[in-house]
């Protein structure tokens, strides 16, 4: 949470107002929809170019701040995801862009013609226009689907170890996934917790293989691979166990434990773009090279999108990437051309 | 607590204070107070500006200490020592308690002075977590801004029984006036 969405928070009429001075903005040239590092890049790079620029997002630096150590932004040995947050939000107040934070897009509403404006609209109500857009949504963490997970959120239920570990000191827990971040995941828990049960649904880990060594050094962790998880179970308001099948034999087990912690990927935020742009089957926004999307003039980059490997220093380049395609298509598609049209209609 | 290179930097922010302040600390028999009662003598030398007293009251957690600014009451509490991630939110606490201005925006800032009502914050932080300073040093800007705000930042490793009896299972948690608010997640 930020200062201004506490601030929102307990100032029951700033969302009028705030609706109010968006839906009198004048369409950008350049609308960037989410500020996570490939928003950022994309804003800096339109900016540049000169063109009027926005960027509307519900929080700023997006899963970059949930991050802790950065060791693979070149050129930058060490850093951490709130730092780097604030790097890149300096970085963009270099230049003259509309920074609107705290917005969530609700729905886009597609130019009816090449180069006319696009709509989109917010969840409180406002409406933003723009003649390009960069659909930079990110992703968040994959839930597990299975009951409880919803109801003990919070509760024993969590999906930020670094952040919430040390509340389960001595505790007995489990870790969902063992890809890279499961694996990590449950080597930093075993420092602080009592026992790790890490559930695995295939047949074997897909951690590095340093990482599954460190893991198995470790003499307070249990390994379950094949494992499907069925339940998390909750007594008195919280977690107290985890259900899981063993693919092999089919038997159900039951873990009595006080926190679940899963690591399981990430899901593209792409729910409000169902219907009016085309998705891959995973829900990601399908982009060609240029990162084009299916709409004219809509173009998308980073975790939100089928660009393989979701890493912070791909999705700058891909936003970079991204408003450089608009900048071109914004010189194709001439300005006076599609506003005679628009005085015609 | 501090290394000298740290002892150094704060030194330095320590002359922009502007108002003096004082440090009020609750302690008991606890290493933890004992930490902290080494953390504060520390900090107290930095400027002539900075007091520090001790707190007789029964109604504060211990180890706990408020940063004020002298013949007011701003309700700036950490409970706990804010080391680690927050480091940063003890530095600009101490500096926006005593006067020296915040980044936030002007029309945030004139929001938060605007706002009316009686608003008692408790945020639990993990010293280890990244996103709790923000919430944490949002917080206490806005306790320094309204005499309606006030804050405590309490660390949840360290009082282990409240966060059992209110069954915190993820930080930050904020509770407004006693009652749990919605956690960003």
């Amino acid at each position: 949470m930020t200062l201004e969405e506490i601030v929102s928070r307990l100032d029951t009429k700033s969302d009028e107002k705030e609706a109010e001075k968006i839906n009198q903005k004048d369409a950008f040239e350049v609308l960037v929809i989410g500020g996570g590092p490939a928003g950022a890049a994309a804003a800096i790079y339109a900016a540049r170019k000169g063109i009027s620029t926005g960027i509307a997002a519900e929080r700023f630096g997006g899963q970059v701040v949930d991050t802790m150590g950065i060791e693979n932004l070149i050129s930058v040995p060490y850093t951490e995801g709130p730092k780097l947050v604030t790097a890149m939000e300096q970085h963009v107040k270099e230049y003259d862009v509309d920074i609107m934070n705290m917005q969530m897009a609700e729905k886009l509403i597609p130019a009816t013609k090449r180069g006319m404006p696009h709509e989109i609209r917010l969840a409180n109500g406002a409406s933003l226009k723009a003649r390009t857009v960069v659909l930079s949504t990110g992703a968040r963490w994959r839930p597990l689907g299975v009951p409880g997970e919803v109801e003990y959120r919070n509760k024993g239920v969590a999906y930020c170890p670094h952040c919430d570990g040390p509340l389960f000191k001595g505790k007995h827990v489990a870790v969902i996934g063992g890809g890279n971040s499961g694996v990590e995941a449950a080597i930093d828990l075993a420092n602080i917790v009592g026992h790790v049960t890490l559930i695995e649904f295939g047949a074997e880990m897909r951690a590095d293989d340093v990482l599954q060594k460190k893991l198995r050094s470790l003499n307070n962790v249990d390994i379950i691979t094949s494992g499907q998880t069925t339940e998390v179970v909750g007594e008195s308001g919280r977690v107290s166990g985890l259900k899981y099948t063993d693919r092999n034999t089919g038997e159900n087990h039951h873990v009595t434990l006080e926190g679940v912690f899963v690591q399981i990927g990430l899901v593209p935020n792409t729910e409000w773009l169902k219907g009016d742009i085309e998705l891959s089957q995973q829900g990601e926004i399908i982009i060609n090279d240029r990162n084009e999307t299916s709409i004219p003039g809509v173009f998308a980059a980073g975790d939100v999108t089928t660009v393989p490997y979701k890493q912070i220093v791909i999705s700058m380049g891909e936003g970079s990437k991204a408003a450089l395609s608009a900048f071109d298509f914004l010189i194709r598609n001439s300005v006076d051309e599609s506003e005679s049209e628009n005085e015609a209609a | 607590m501090l290394d000298a290179n740290i002892k150094q930097q704060l030194k330095a922010y320590m002359e922009k204070l502007q108002q003096p302040i004082e440090l009020v600390a609750a302690y008991d028999d606890s290493d933890k107070s004992q930490e902290l009662r080494e953390l504060l003598e520390e900090i107290e030398p930095m400027s002539e500006k900075i007091s520090l007293r001790t707190e007789e009251s029964n109604d504060v957690r211990r180890p706990s200490f408020s940063i004020n600014r002298v013949g007011s009451d701003m309700g700036v509490r950490f409970a706990g020592i804010p080391m680690g991630h927050e480091f940063t939110s003890l530095v600009l606490a101490l500096l926006q308690v005593g006067g020296h201005p915040s980044k936030a925006s002007q029309d945030v800032i004139e929001q938060i002075q605007q706002l009316d009502g009686d608003f008692e914050f408790e945020t639990y932080f993990s010293l280890s977590c990244q996103n709790c300073p923000d919430v944490v040093q949002a917080l206490n800007l806005m306790s320094v801004l309204n005499p309606g705000v006030r804050h405590t930042a309490i660390d949840g490793a360290l009082f282990q029984d409240e966060v059992e009896k209110r069954e915190i299972m993820s930080v930050p948690s904020v509770y407004l006036n006693g009652e749990r608010g919605a956690r960003d997640v």
